[in-house]
């Protein structure tokens, strides 16, 4: 670990995302003073480590650009409380305890609603958090040794969970969700050859009015009308007011509004027609197919 | 909200496209706490309009409002009982200032030959502003916050901060600094329990303008229009505030108490630990600087801690 320190000193990291970080021993030191690692039982030369790990997984776009900011902007206390855990420190394990178990519970129980789903999700982050699997080296590998600082430790568990509760839910309802398949294959329809010009040329209107949207503009539709969450929760996620939300959605609705039909008029389509073909709903269209389809069948059954 | 066509919901669904590399935790959370520069924050953004998952793993993540609230707001907001005391309280102050200004002219007419020129500052009634206050329709609670600070704030800017002498400015909302005032003789515990909730603490500093947030962050500013929220230690609501030219001392919830020597730059918690080796678990309520070079730290019970290094403490 000496040669570790070394390397700060005489060469600065150069991290293995093929970018170069300026930092010196006595930034580390700094930290190292200034953060709570001594007091958990973490030596220099752990923290050193822990400091080129972050470093060489942080996200490249962020340390091109300012890495001593991103460093200083670290939760330097959160993360060295779960990396001593992950060492298997005892003072930092009742530290952490103390801490997140309650809240942990809490959290569980606020993303899947349901007590004992809950309890089962938790007890099984605590045993990825606590290490199951045992390294070369004897060392138990711990799931608190992902956690980089960039954000709360406690916002950390509550994004592991809700990936944990995800991916359970993900892999359930590949058996399950036939409807959304029918969705899908129905909002493809106006890809296939039989749909007519005019509403070919709504498709491609509509997608070039989508692609002059901002990311954050069809984040704020997706959210709202694909996955019908709530003004509330879509503030939440996106640190906006709801009253914001709520105006944002009109302005974007109202704008992806006017580009369509002025993008259809400049197809040689009237205001009035390019208003009826997009209030045209796609999902009657296919039922109407289908209804013709099995028409077909029956009469060929004659 | 008004609705989206059917069709256009049907080709933003035809963007959902199955993706095979999402962001990891870190990078969810970044993004949802402002962590990230706008060059990653873009990124991230480009993922989740695509990515259904992710958007479900990031809403779960967030915690729901009503929880994250500190008990002193999950009742409702403290300061709505004392809605009409004050109000009624402040009516009285200002007719009572009201009468004193009017009357002051009365008495001095009495005898014109001896009339002189009022004395500047010191014998100039100094209700004048407290009372143009106290007798001001009540706008909205946050209109009244901002508009406070920005009269303020170019006098605070100028003022010279002597090295641990100066304590935290409290500017009062709502014509409260005189119930603060009169409670504060008859019951500490209430009277400062209740600056919690009706005070903003501002103070300015060597290069900075500080200022804690209603909801227990602690905000610098540069020019008292923009600012930006300061991160110190883990989740601790702030109450108190004291700042001497670039030290900066906060306090709040479980005794939690933090100090900058660099403007806020980075932070440092002290523990509060008497020679008994009994901790401070109370809220701080306040911190001032005392003239004797120490810093003395009062609690929501009342109790005053002091300490001449920010290291050996003593309960007073």
């Amino acid at each position: 670990m000496s040669s570790c320190k070394d390397f700060f000193e005489v060469l600065y990291l150069d991290c293995a995302v093929s970018h170069t970080v300026p930092i010196s021993a006595s930034e580390i030191d700094k930290y190292y003073t200034e953060s709570i690692a001594a007091e958990l039982g973490l030596t220099r030369s752990e923290f050193s480590a822990i400091v080129a790990d972050v470093i060489t997984h942080s996200f490249p776009g962020d340390l091109a650009r300012d890495g001593s900011q991103v460093l200083a902007g670290l939760h330097w206390d959160d993360l060295v409380l779960a990396r001593a855990c992950a060492r298997g420190y005892e003072t930092a394990w009742n530290q952490f305890l103390a801490l997140y178990r309650t809240k942990l519970y809490g959290a569980a129980i606020a993303i899947t609603k349901d007590d004992s789903l809950a309890r089962e999700l938790a007890d099984s982050l605590y045993a990825d958090l606590f290490g199951t699997g045992v390294r070369a080296d004897g060392r138990r590998v711990s799931k608190l040794e992902s956690y980089m600082g960039r954000g709360s430790l406690e916002g950390w568990l509550r994004t592991v969970l809700a990936q944990a509760y995800v991916n359970r839910f993900r892999s359930q309802r590949k058996f399950v969700r036939f409807d959304e398949t029918m969705e899908r294959n129905t909002a493809a329809g106006t890809d296939e050859p039989d749909c007519t010009v005019e509403q070919a040329q709504v498709a491609r209107a509509t997608d070039a009015a989508l692609a002059g949207l901002s990311s954050g503009e069809r984040l704020l539709l997706a959210a709202y009308y694909l996955d019908g969450r709530t003004l509330a929760e879509i503030g939440r996620m996106l640190a906006l007011h709801e009253s914001t939300v709520s105006r944002r959605l009109e302005k974007v609705t109202a704008t992806l509004r006017k580009r369509i039909i002025a993008k259809l008029k400049t197809s040689g389509i009237s205001k009035g027609e390019a208003e009826k073909l997009l209030e045209l709903d796609v999902r009657d269209l296919a039922v109407d197919v289908r209804r013709s389809l099995a028409q077909e069948r029956q009469a060929g059954t004659f | 909200m008004s609705n989206l066509p059917e069709f256009v919901r049907s080709r933003l669904a035809l963007r959902q496209t199955p993706l095979d590399e999402h962001p990891d935790a870190n990078l969810l959370l970044a993004f949802a706490e402002r962590e990230l520069s706008a060059r990653a924050n873009t990124v991230v953004l480009v993922h989740l309009e695509r990515c259904a998952e992710c958007r479900e793993i990031l809403a779960l993540s967030m915690p729901e409002s009503a929880a994250a609230l500190p008990e002193l707001q999950k009742h409702g907001p403290a300061w709505q009982a004392w809605r009409w005391p004050a109000a009624a309280l402040a009516g009285v102050i200002a007719t009572a200032l009201l009468a004193t200004v009017m009357l002051a002219p009365r008495r001095l007419s009495t005898s014109p030959a001896t009339v002189q020129p009022p004395a500047p500052s010191r014998t100039a009634p100094p209700s004048t502003p407290v009372a143009a206050k106290a007798a001001a329709p009540v706008p909205r609670k946050k209109t009244v916050a901002r508009a406070k600070w920005k009269d303020t704030a170019p006098a605070l800017a100028q003022v010279e901060q002597p090295i641990l002498e100066t304590p935290p400015l409290i500017i009062p909302r709502m014509g409260f600094q005189s119930l603060d005032t009169a409670t504060a003789t008859s019951n500490p515990v209430q009277a400062s329990m209740k600056r919690l909730v009706d005070a903003s603490i501002v103070a300015p500093g060597r290069n900075s303008i500080w200022r804690i947030e209603e909801n227990g962050t602690l905000s610098k500013s540069q020019d008292g229009n923009a600012w930006m929220t300061v991160r110190v230690g883990q989740h601790t609501r702030l109450y108190a505030l004291s700042v001497n030219g670039g030290e900066v001392w906060a306090g709040g919830a479980d005794g939690g108490l933090f100090h900058s020597t660099d403007d806020g730059a980075n932070w440092r918690q002290v523990e509060v630990r008497g020679a008994s080796g009994a901790h401070l678990t109370d809220t701080i309520t306040k911190i001032n600087s005392t003239p004797q070079r120490a810093l003395e730290l009062t609690t929501n019970s009342g109790a005053v801690w002091v300490s001449f290094d920010g290291r050996l403490w003593r309960q007073q």
